[in-house]
């Protein structure tokens, strides 16, 4: 039991919640609102003493309008419920509907969407009943906005497909327009990607129909106005002709009356003529002499104008003349202008085509890699006549650093970046070798250092606007001696090729710039490889040419395809198709980017010999070296003067044939294959004639398949690739000296 | 706002955005001179439309080709429909690619994990569908 204090206090919440409830109420509606709202609910009281059950549904419907409007959403519902009910006794099927649609309503604006689809579902029951087409959409279309908020989308849809075929038969845009909106909503919401567009591109297409629509009316509407206008100014046009013409009959009719008294006064004003004669004869001479001296003046007057209209002609003209000159001087000058132009423009392109000396310095030169990498091919295609793409490669003990990269741009801005990476990957390199040891070399850590020098380089803080400028970059590191491969890609990948399976390497998917992932290290790679294997680096140049009878990408697909044809061919035919390919396939089309496939066969099984120089001992055995070069020559003496043997030299075929007549012992013969007189094929097979057992090894300059078949039939054991790799030259020859 | 719609060239792309028809599409290939002077106006317009996003944006790709300096200049426009995203609007991507163009896909998944707004990849046979 609640003592009497506790209980007044108790009373006094509830007065306190009471007031504060009614004063929040009374916050949202307006005191004119209020009064409106307390004359309908009086008159409601009224009308049900009264037994009028319509007029007070209907006064009940003006009070839940107010409330609603006003957001006093429960009140609203509550009077629109009470108003249904008495719908319901009067068996007025259409206000039981509009009532249905209409709580639902307050309801989906109360976010209250479960009633409020039950609402509008039992309302659509009484819009069939009716069988009002109208109705029935807006049922539609309100349950399935309701559904839709229940993520019941499928019902939606149901409701929506209805909805649509109502609108399509009431021929109403507006109504199909909504439809599809609705439709593409729920498609979305589902997922259903292809349907969403299609009812999206329906909507936007009705959407931009409806909106022309629009525009045509009001400007049809205006057009109205205007002509309205135009007619009503027109009608008091006439009514102020119609006046004046009566105002001219009146002034007629009064110069009617007028008339009487003239004929009166025409004889006063006959006599009054004659002296008016004989005053005019008077004036009539004197007009006669003023006439003339004013057709003088008046010729006097035109020669002088004449005068000076010569005089400024004469003017004008020389105006002209200097005109003219001026004109001269400025085609002269236009002419003068273009040749500076033409001049200028030969000038650029004089220094971009020193600059791609440059460029083509900075590269690695063939005869380097070679010496690394005997068996090997790049295709390199700059788009212009600098490149944005650039190979780079190292030597470290028994290590081969490789990378093809491609910077972003082409032309004069990609080569700048591209001579920035070649000075970085240098500098980086020789820095860790030096700093720790050729074995700590990590592929990834010299990209990740290279993204570091750029960024720091470049300034690149990660605002956007700012230059954002970068290399992607695929790197290798080739180990010789362990036959190990290490990788590290920058949005480009590794192909290796083993076994007649392409293996792909995928780079990390970032370039070395700044980058959101700038911070993460690049991922390092390690492959053991297998005699055989072959690899390729490449730019995206390649694969992304268009071309072909579609005009379309060449496609990493088919450049994989056809290295899976061509990896078992000489590595320079490879090259020689891989060119001829892109070539065909671009067409007339223009190159988009530039080129850079690089393809790499490594050799272990000489590699690995590792054997060191000072072991050969051929004391006993001569050499004779027939070479026309001097250079040549010398190279081959200083290779071989440390294995004691001894050296003979022929200058030319005809000098070499010669000494092996002489029937000196000799236990080997190097044949150069350029060389006056007699060359190479030709000695050989002459020397062959004597001496069949004399090893003879050809030099050549290329790895060609003719050169090697050449070679072969004309006599010789084998043949070295000009330039010479030490290690396999003496290799080689040991294999002939101590058979 | 008035609507941008940039003619497809040979090696520039067709742009069409349009904020009262709510379609907003670029397609065709990228490899301009300098893809600032191309780009700068197209940034502009979506920077312009950032201000006053529809509740709906919804962003279709249909790109071919596109160099690496395009490809930062994508990302950018990305970047500005991710701000819009990011004040609760609804914003999709729609990335189109050739079904044989798997490099395109994968461009298209690289982007998608750059930003925060969700892609919905679809693949097309017909390449008269990016001319």
């Amino acid at each position: 039991m609640l003592k009497p204090d506790q209980l007044r206090l108790a009373l006094l919440f509830v007065f306190i919640f009471v007031i504060f409830n009614f004063s929040l109420t009374a916050q949202t509606i307006n005191n004119e609102t209020k009064k409106a709202i307390d004359e309908y609910v009086l008159l409601v009281e009224k009308y049900e003493q009264e037994n009028n059950s319509s007029q007070q549904a209907n006064y009940l419907n003006k009070i839940a309008y107010l409330y609603w409007e006003n957001g006093v959403y429960l009140k609203a519902i509550e009077n629109f419920k009470s108003s249904l009910e008495l719908n319901k006794l009067n068996k007025n099927t259409n206000g039981i509907k509009s009532l249905y649609y209409n709580i639902g309503l307050v309801y989906s604006d109360m976010e209250d969407f479960k009633n409020a689809y039950e609402n509008f579902h039992e309302g659509l029951s009484f819009a069939r009943k009716l069988n009002q087409k109208e109705s029935i959409y807006e049922g539609l279309i309100n349950e399935s906005g309701a559904l839709k908020k229940l993520t019941r989308y499928n019902e939606a849809i149901t409701d929506l497909d209805e909805a649509l075929k109502i609108a399509q038969e009431l021929n109403n845009l507006k109504l199909v327009r909504t439809c599809y909106g609705m439709l593409a909503e729920n498609y979305e919401s589902l997922g259903n990607s292809e349907k969403t567009i299609y009812y999206y591109d329906l909507f936007a297409s009705i959407d931009k129909h409806l909106k022309a629509e629009q525009i045509k009316e009001i400007e049809a509407k205006t057009k109205d106005e205007v002509q309205k206008a135009h007619q009503s100014k027109s009608l008091t046009e006439q009514e102020l002709s119609e006046k004046s013409t009566q105002l001219e009959v009146t002034q007629e009719s009064l110069k009617k009356s007028e008339a009487l008294t003239e004929q009166q006064q025409l004889e006063l004003d006959i006599k009054e003529l004659t002296i008016r004669e004989k005053e005019a004869q008077i004036r009539n001479e004197r007009l006669i002499r003023f006439g003339f001296t004013a057709i003088f003046f008046i010729i006097l007057l035109f020669s002088l104008v004449l005068i000076r209209q010569i005089q400024a002609k004469k003017k004008a003209n020389i105006a002209l003349e200097a005109k003219n000159i001026q004109v001269n001087e400025q085609a002269k000058e236009i002419t003068a202008q273009r040749d500076l132009a033409n001049k200028q423009k030969q000038n650029i392109t004089d220094s971009i085509e020193y600059a791609k000396r440059i460029q083509t310095a900075l590269l690695p030169p063939s005869n380097f890699i070679r010496r690394s990498l005997p068996e090997h091919f790049i295709l390199f295609k700059p788009r212009d006549i600098v490149s944005g793409d650039f190979y780079w490669m190292m030597t470290k003990d028994d290590k081969v650093i490789i990378a093809a990269a491609d910077c972003t741009g082409h032309g004069v801005p990609g080569a700048f970046m591209s001579m920035l990476g070649t000075a970085f990957l240098n500098e980086i390199v020789n820095k860790i070798v030096e700093n720790k040891h050729v074995y700590s070399l990590q592929a990834n850590e010299i990209l990740n250092q290279l993204r570091t020098y750029i960024i720091e380089s470049l300034h690149q803080t990660g605002i956007s606007d700012e230059a954002k400028d970068g290399i992607d970059i695929a790197l290798c590191i080739i180990d010789f001696e362990k036959k190990h491969l290490q990788f590290a890609g920058a949005h480009n990948p590794l192909y290796i090729i083993s076994n007649n399976n392409l293996n792909i390497i995928k780079g990390d998917s970032m370039p070395a710039s700044i980058h959101k992932n700038a911070q993460e290290s690049f991922t390092n790679h390690e492959i053991n490889l297998n005699d055989g294997d072959i690899i390729y680096i490449f730019s995206d140049g390649y694969h992304d040419q268009i071309g072909g009878p579609k005009n379309r990408k060449f496609m990493s697909r088919s450049f994989q395809e056809l290295l899976l044809k061509i990896y078992h061919k000489p590595m320079d035919i490879q090259q020689q198709i891989l060119d001829k390919t892109i070539e065909d396939w671009k067409g007339t089309n223009i190159q988009i980017d530039d080129i850079l496939v690089i393809g790499i066969k490594p050799e272990f099984s000489i590699k690995s010999t590792n054997t060191p120089i000072l072991n050969y001992n051929w004391s006993e055995k001569t050499i004779l070296i027939a070479e026309d070069m001097e250079m040549n020559y010398l190279f081959l003496f200083e290779a071989l003067k440390n294995t004691g043997v001894q050296v003979l030299r022929a200058k030319d075929g005809e000098e070499a044939l010669q000494i092996v007549e002489s029937g000196k012992k000799i236990d080997l013969i190097l044949m150069d294959i350029n060389m006056p007189k007699l060359n190479g094929f030709e000695t050989t097979q002459r020397i062959r004639l004597i001496h069949k057992d004399i090893p003879i090894i050809a030099q050549t300059a290329l790895n060609i398949d003719e050169a090697k078949e050449k070679a072969e039939q004309a006599g010789c054991n084998d043949y070295i690739l000009k330039p010479i790799r030490l290690k396999l030259f003496l290799s080689k020859l040991d294999s002939y000296l101590t058979k | 706002m008035e609507s941008l719609i940039l003619e497809q060239t040979d090696r520039l792309p067709g742009i069409f955005f349009d904020k009262t028809a709510g379609k907003f599409e670029i397609k065709g290939s990228s490899f301009p001179e300098d893809s600032r002077v191309f780009y700068n106006p197209v940034l502009d317009w979506l920077a312009k439309y950032e201000q006053n996003p529809n509740d709906f944006t919804l962003f279709i790709f249909k790109m071919e080709y596109f160099n690496s300096s395009s490809s930062l200049m994508i990302l950018e426009m990305l970047n500005s429909l991710e701000r819009v995203f990011q004040t609760g609007k609804k914003v999709k991507v729609y990335w189109f690619y050739l079904s044989v163009d798997i490099d395109m896909l994968d461009a298209g998944k690289e982007y998608s994990t750059m930003v925060s707004i969700p892609f919905t990849f679809e693949s097309i046979e017909e390449e008269s569908e990016l001319k």
